[in-house]
């Protein structure tokens, strides 16, 4: 068991040792953070990669082997993060002694100083520092909703849900698609498990910013997620063994006996292109869906508190731009490339079709940015606002899809994510400026397609069988 | 008879870090059997990868029925199919949806004839792909890409996991093909005993380079294993058409291609007690690649 823990520990260290320097890093700057993903996410890899099936036949027990994943899986993350953030918050408070955390607290305390005689009319306007005497020290303005946190309750309220958070996806990954669903209820299953699973994955890193760092911040479905988290790990724990045993099995036999072959049976209905579009559809409603499902859960729920008044985190809107680049890319790579590129079609008109389905979730997500959350520039039409935000969007992930296609190794997973950061920064910037950033999102665009153009001509990296994103890529699914 | 060549390489490069292809020169007639064969990572799979734009060459010119397989890229790939490893057709869900995507590309797809290739490979519309096995997924391969009856039809390793039944109906549509309807085949595989059969050009590919190539039948009479004795070995090291295989003492065993290595060759370098045997393909292929 312990031997599986240190070759997972050593094949990821890179990994860990990202995840805890952020740990260390944001502590150190008053606002601790678990990158809780990682390890969960590492073993995700692996048992797409078939680690599980390969380590099955060593001299472990089944039960230890199964213990080992679970550590690794829940426990691990936190267990190394702790130490960091323990170490972040006690430098913090040495270099900030009467500090609290970043923005609150003692430390943001301020002098209130001789101030120029426009800025002290717009202050007194505002009504904040109003027949305050010069020199003399005010607390900090009380956010509604928002009170002084206790840095040691954020570090302590971090790793209990990560922990939780951790088992939570661990849980669910015995549910996930590793076969084909041969029946309604296993089918039924899959869709639950996977979109869950999705929904966690990418939420996650929202849920661990915004979560509340004070007590007095945290609402009922706060308190719940904490209360939840012991469960889900005690329920992880008890099902690691048939998490195990899940992965290991195979599609046994054909479900339905052979129906002899007659000519022109599948002749009917759509073929080529149209197929192809049809076929992409239903997947990309899905995709969209959960990108829906990770705002609600971040933007109106995670982050929004319960004293009144108190309004969603406008930040939302970003959020659904940056999902959308990087599901968007995530679809179409599960694709098989060496199908697709032997048929007759030219390279530009390949690229096309490839580009089909990420602008597809783009479009959704500039729509759903535009149109119905009604975010943009209020004195252009609703339509100027989606033209632009459609032209960024979609040039941004026409070129964040050439770009990860050039790598064939697991460096994209990482590489991918950054680049989608970009649209998700320029948001702010569409919405004061849309035309200039959508016509440099069209730019983006040109620059992607030739790159992916060019690519598809001459890089071997695109045909190379693709890790992870392809949905069976290193486990075997079905053997007979 | 076409006189166009199905296939034609010139002087053909590729090169990455780790490993070079060529330079490489081939030519497949129309209406033949062409066998590649080569250890692994020869370059097969580059080279084939190289015809239907999986990358592109770093010098040379690929010509697929007369058409440059990079300028007139879809009248290329209108003449010839392909199957490979890494053909993925997991997205379509079902071989039924697999087969509709692909006839709509193909206008001479063949209802009939691609119903009578799921008969003998025994896979039906309503499996799901992703519930196949290795071989069955080379079979669904294979029927997308005989179905349409292509020009061309080039095959990398197309037998790997697939049962004796229907290996046997495949290279029996193989031979159909070629000499039914003029077509042609180039296969690359490590079947060397089925390309012996059916093959009738064979090439040998190694670390890059074409080593031997030329007519099946002429190619194993030609070259012979020998066995003789000689006291100045030094004089066998660097004969053409002289393939040293092994040494002990006086005694020298080796291939020698009579065409270019006559056997009074090795005498008149001092070699007695010559010995020959005929070889096999399987023999040539191994003491060729060593």
């Amino acid at each position: 068991m312990k031997s599986l823990i240190y070759d997972f520990l050593h094949r990821w260290r890179w990994l860990f040792v990202i995840s805890v320097l952020i740990s260390l890093v944001s502590s150190i700057g008053g606002k601790p953070l678990i990158f809780a993903p990682a390890a969960i996410f590492a073993l995700a890899i692996d048992a797409q990669r078939g680690v599980f099936r390969a380590v099955r036949p060593l001299p472990i027990s089944q039960l230890d082997q199964a213990k080992a994943w679970w550590v690794v899986g829940v426990p691990l993350q936190t267990l190394l993060s702790v130490p960091a953030l323990v170490l972040g918050v006690f430098l913090f408070q040495q270099i900030h002694p009467n500090a609290g955390p970043a923005g609150y607290g003692p430390a943001a305390k301020r002098v209130v100083e001789a101030t120029p005689p426009m800025e002290k009319s717009a202050e007194a306007m505002s009504g904040t520092s109003a027949s305050v005497p010069e020199g003399s020290i005010i607390p900090p303005p009380k956010a509604a909703g928002k009170k002084p946190p206790v840095l040691w309750f954020a570090a302590g309220v971090q790793a209990w849900v990560a922990l939780g958070y951790a088992g939570f996806c661990f849980f669910l990954m015995q549910w996930e698609r590793t076969r084909p669903a041969e029946n309604l209820a296993e089918i039924v299953q899959h869709v639950i498990a996977t979109s869950l699973s999705s929904i966690s994955m990418l939420g996650v890193v929202f849920l661990f910013i915004y979560f509340p760092r004070s007590p007095d911040a945290m609402v009922t479905w706060h308190w719940a997620i904490l209360v939840a988290a012991p469960v889900f790990v005690a329920l992880s724990y008890f099902s690691a063994a048939e998490l195990l045993r899940r992965r290991m099995l195979m599609t046994a036999v054909k479900t339905r006996p052979q129906a002899a072959a007659k000519p022109g049976v599948h002749s009917r209905g759509l073929t080529g292109i149209p197929l192809f579009v049809v076929t992409f559809i239903g997947r990309i409603a899905m995709v969209v869906s959960v990108t829906i499902c990770v705002w609600i859960v971040t933007s109106q729920w995670i982050s929004k508190g319960d004293a009144p008044g108190t309004k969603p985190d406008l930040g939302g809107e970003m959020r659904v731009w940056m999902l959308c680049t990087i599901l968007g890319v995530f679809m179409v790579e599960s694709i098989g490339m060496r199908a697709l590129r032997i048929l007759p079609l030219s390279t530009p008109k390949f690229a096309l079709l490839l580009l089909l389905i990420p602008w597809t979730v783009a479009f959704s997500g500039a729509i759903f940015s535009a149109v119905i959350l009604r975010a943009g520039d209020p004195a252009l039409s609703v339509w100027w606002n989606l033209t632009a935000h459609s032209l960024v969007l979609c040039g941004w992930v026409t070129l964040a899809y050439a770009i990860t296609m050039h790598m064939s190794k697991l460096a994209r997973l990482f590489v991918l994510p950054m680049i989608s950061t970009i649209p998700y920064s320029m948001f702010h910037f569409v919405v004061k400026y849309p035309m200039p950033i959508a016509a440099v999102g069209f730019l983006a665009g040109l620059g992607g397609f030739a790159l992916l153009v060019r690519g598809l001509r001459k890089s071997s990296a695109f045909y190379r069988q693709r890790g992870f994103f392809g949905t069976t890529a290193g486990q075997p699914t079905a053997v007979r | 008879m076409n006189t166009i060549p199905a296939l034609e390489v010139s002087a053909l490069e590729k090169h990455y870090p780790s490993f070079g292809l060529g330079p490489l020169d081939l030519t497949v007639q129309a209406g033949s059997i062409y066998g590649l064969i080569g250890p692994n990572g020869a370059g097969k799979t580059t080279l084939i990868d190289q015809i239907f734009g999986m990358g592109s060459p770093d010098a040379g010119t690929i010509k697929v029925c007369g058409f440059d397989h990079a300028r007139d890229e879809v009248e290329a790939k209108q003449c010839a199919a392909y199957v490979g490893p890494g053909l993925n057709f997991d997205a379509w869900g079902k071989i039924g949806r697999a087969i509709r995507f692909n006839r709509g590309f193909r206008p001479t797809w063949d209802d009939a004839y691609c119903a009578r290739l799921m008969q003998d490979f025994g896979i039906s519309v309503d499996e799901r792909i992703g519930t196949l096995s290795f071989g069955e997924r080379t079979k669904l391969s294979l029927l997308l890409a005989l179905a349409w009856r292509p020009q061309l039809l080039v095959l990398d390793e197309p037998t790997t996991g697939i049962d004796a039944h229907s290996k046997k109906a495949f290279f029996a549509e193989m031979l159909n093909i070629v000499h039914d309807e003029s077509r042609t085949v180039f296969i690359s595989s490590h079947q060397i005993y089925d390309l012996e059969r059916f093959a009738d050009r064979v090439a040998v590919l190694h670390k890059g380079r074409l080593v031997v190539e030329g007519l099946t039948g002429e190619l194993v009479e030609r070259h012979l294993q020998a066995e003789w004795v000689a006291e100045n070995i030094e004089a066998f090291a660097h004969v053409p058409g002289l393939t040293l295989q092994e040494r002990d003492g006086p005694l020298c065993r080796g291939v020698i291609d009579t065409l270019t290595c006559p056997l009074n060759s090795l005498v008149q370098r001092g070699a007695r007690d010559v010995r020959t045997q005929p070889l096999t393909l399987e023999d040539l292929f191994l003491a060729l690649t060593q």
